[in-house]
This record gives structure tokens, sequence and C-alpha cells, in this order.
């Protein structure tokens, strides 16, 4: 039992802590959405740095979206996308482009509040509460205009100098 | 016979009125999954375009309106909200509908451990996180059971099962106290991931060195450098020697290699030798003469 404890490197089943709450809002540039952020759970405390950088580097995703999709672009996702996120955006702006579709966004802010941070610091874990308009046009034929809340959840990963977003998946508003 | 010829087109007439008018509507499924193809049935008459556009897909097909409209199992593999927009060909007239695709019910693991190489004897030295998604890497949002598991050559230990929390559940791990690889692995029903994390030894302990002078120079080598638990701390760790005589400091860092940290330092006159590695300080040597 002994060589069992000390050969074995022990599991320790950590419950997901309940963080200090706060709210950041974002001091970006005004061509980026505006994005507020809630911190409210653990496992690992947000540093100020991280914080602020999560705010302008998800609210510059989003831009970076916004243009691809109405521009048809998929090169814009390179900044501040990766992973399934990238591959999916990558492939319906490629779809879009070939069907003479293009989306055009008009961004009216994000709530997001962090629901997971892993101790190690290597993923994070967001919700989104988005407002925004999207107008989809085939050609310059506006096909449909609709003001959206939309939920989102969120894996974001840290990359050389920024956050990347790995994942972005929109979920029922329940 | 005229009055039924009468009706007859009059009924005609209000036929296909009334077909021409009817509008447009698309009735999608209520409930879709990622991956699993359905049908669309769609209202209303004459040639038509549809269109949808989702999270990781966008369709464009010419369709007789009122016709079914099938939807493949590839063109819905995200999930997410998509829209179904059904125009009239040469017409301003667009119908709209939104549906929710859920994700699929096939499940893959996205395992991340971190680091891959950690001191010995450390307290939640690693993170070990799981997230569940399905075969097109839809995050998996109900709840589902996970199993940590961290094994090495000696023994194995298992975590109680572990509930997702929108698709994520993680753990922490002490490293153990012997060196050598421990194999941490996360299991969901029949799949699991591995990783392998390197233990290696932690800080030097009793680091001891030994002078043996050479003519106009000093060889200092150390004692095999071992942790407090007896683990080798790896070669290539840096020991830092120190000389301090009449002509001040001088300093030399040598790797360790099989064990063992060696060095040669000229010697001019009385002098101390100390040696240290990272924190840990070793002894000391005084050459020469009297302190």
């Amino acid at each position: 039992m002994k060589l069992l404890a000390s050969a074995v490197a022990c599991l320790l089943f950590a419950v997901p802590g309940v963080g200090q709450t706060a709210v950041v809002h974002s001091t970006l540039t005004a061509s980026l959405p505006s994005v507020e952020l809630t911190v409210s759970r653990g496992p690992r405390d947000i540093e100020d740095l991280t914080r602020h950088k999560i705010l302008h580097d998800y609210a510059a995703a989003w831009q970076t979206l916004d243009a691809g999709l109405e521009q048809n672009r998929s090169e814009l996702l390179n900044d501040y996308f990766t992973g399934f996120a990238k591959d999916e955006f990558t492939r319906t702006i490629k779809e879009q482009a070939g069907t003479g579709i293009h989306r055009h966004y008009v961004d009216h802010g994000h709530k997001l509040e962090v629901l997971f941070y892993s101790p190690d610091g290597s993923v994070m874990q967001l919700q989104d509460q988005a407002e925004y308009e999207v107008q989809i046009f085939d050609g310059n034929r506006l096909l449909h205009s609709e003001t959206m809340t939309a939920r989102f959840l969120v894996l974001m990963t840290p990359g050389a100098d920024r956050w990347m977003v790995r994942l972005l998946q929109d979920v029922p508003a329940s | 016979m005229r009055v039924l010829g009468c009706t007859f087109v009059l009924c005609s007439a209000l036929v296909v009125m009334s077909h021409a008018q009817m509008p447009l509507a698309l009735h999608p499924p209520a409930n879709i999954t990622a991956g699993e193809a359905v049908t669309i049935p769609s209202s209303g008459s004459g040639l038509a375009i549809f269109y949808l556009i989702g999270p990781g897909h966008v369709a464009k097909r010419n369709i007789q309106a009122g016709d079914s409209i099938q939807i493949g199992s590839e063109e819905i593999a995200a999930a997410g909200t998509y829209q179904a927009i059904l125009c009239k060909e040469k017409e301003q007239e667009c119908l709209n509908t939104n549906f929710y695709v859920a994700p699929s019910r096939g499940k893959e693991l996205v395992f991340l451990v971190h680091p891959s190489r950690v001191a010995v004897g450390e307290p939640n030295a690693i993170s070990a996180v799981a997230v569940v998604v399905d075969r097109f890497h839809n995050l998996r949002l109900q709840p589902e059971n996970v199993i940590f598991r961290a094994t090495t050559k000696e023994a194995a230990v298992s975590s109680p099962p572990q509930e997702t929390r929108n698709g994520i559940v993680w753990t922490r791990l002490n490293s153990g106290l012997k060196d050598g690889t421990v194999e941490i692995s996360a299991t969901l029903g029949q799949i699991s991931e591995r990783r392998v994390v390197q233990q290696v030894a932690a800080e030097p302990c009793h680091l001891h060195v030994s002078a043996g002078q050479k003519g106009s120079h000093v060889i200092l080598q150390t004692e095999p450098v071992r942790d407090c638990r007896g683990n080798a701390v790896p070669d290539g760790t840096i020991v830092t020697f120190t000389k301090l005589d009449k002509l001040g400091r001088s300093t030399v860092d040598a790797p360790i290699k099989k064990g063992i940290a060696r060095t040669e330092m000229a010697f001019s006159g009385p002098a101390t030798i100390s040696v240290a590695s990272g924190v840990v300080a070793g002894n000391d040597i005084h050459l020469g003469g009297p302190r």
C-alpha cells in the first residue's frame, strides 16, 4: 500500500472552485465590437493581463469573422481562429464564395462569462451572449435580415502572443 | 352543358390562382441531429431557390416550391442554428426559417495534459482536461462520465467517474515520488485517450563537491547529484562553481554528465570554492591556506 502511495501519482479529484466575480468592460478601439467579461468560475484565477487580452482578442476574432463572411476572405480568419473553428468557418466562407452569397453583420456586442479556465492556463471556456444583426445577400439581392440574440460556447487557447478561438458553437438559449 | 363548361373553367382558374398565391413555407423537423440527413417539406408553387446558411455549410439550389428538400448528412455536420431561406425565382419574396441542429450521439475525447515533464513530489503539478465532442467536433452539452487514470510501471490508480459540464471535465494530479514516465488517460465509455508525462528528479539535495589540485589548475567534481528522494538529477542540469580569491570572483557553469558535474579552474593562491545548482547550495571548499 505504501509502495502504491509512493510510486503512483495520486489523483486529486479537484472540484472546480468558485472564483471572485468581476465585470470588466472593454476599452477597445472603436472599430472592435464591444465585449464585457464576467469572471465567475475557476479553477484558475484570471490575471488582469489575461482578462484584457481575452476582451481584445475575442472582439478582434468577431471582427475578423464578420469581415471574412462579408468579403468571403477566409485568410482573415488566420489571426484569431485555429483548430475546429478555423476549419469550419474557412469551409463556410469558401462555400459562400462559390455560391455568390455573403453575410453582413452589425455587431451589437457580446457579454462573455468565463465558465472554465484550466489550472495550467492552456484552455478557457466562455459563454457569449451576443446580439447582432445579420443580413444575407445573394450577390446584391438581400435575402434575409434578422436581429439575433444568440448564446455561444467558446473555447479559446493561448497562442504565441494572443488568445485564439478554437471552437465557437451556438447553443440553445436555455 | 354550357353551365358545366363554365363551372369547369371557373374551378380551374380558381385552382390555378390558389396555387399561384399559395405562400412559400418551409417546415423543418423539430429535432435535427448533426450528421443525420433530413427532409424539409416546403409549400408554395413555382420555381424557387433554396438557401441553407449554417455555421459550417452554405448551399444554394433551385427547387420546385411545394417539393420536399433533401438535406444531406454532410450539410448539417456542424451543430448550431441554420437558416433555411426559400425565394421565388425572379421575385423579391423570400421566406426564412431557422432551425437548430444538435450535436450528434457519437463521442470523441480531446485530452489536454500539461506539462509533459514535471518534477517528482509536486502537489497539483499535472493538469488534465478532457473535452467531449461528437465525431464532427461539436461540443457535447449533455453530461458525460469521464474516468481519469494514472499508470506507472509499478501500479495504477483511477478516479471515480467525473461528470462533464458544458462538455468539459478536469482534474489535477500530484506527481509521483519516483522518476520515470506516468501515463495519464481519460476514458469515456469505450473511448480512451492517453498522454505520457515524464517525471524527473526535483532540486538536487546534499550537493557535494571535492577538489584536486593539478599544477596551476584545480579540478572540481561533484558527487553523483540526486534529489532528496534519491532520484538522479537529469544530465544537462547546470551546476555553478564559484571561486573567490585575491583576484576576485570567477564562475563556471557546468552541465551534469552521467550524473556528475565536473570542471577545472585556474589556481593562483588561497581560494574559497562554492557550488550551487538552482536554488540549492552545496559545500564550500577552502584551498591553499587557512580561512
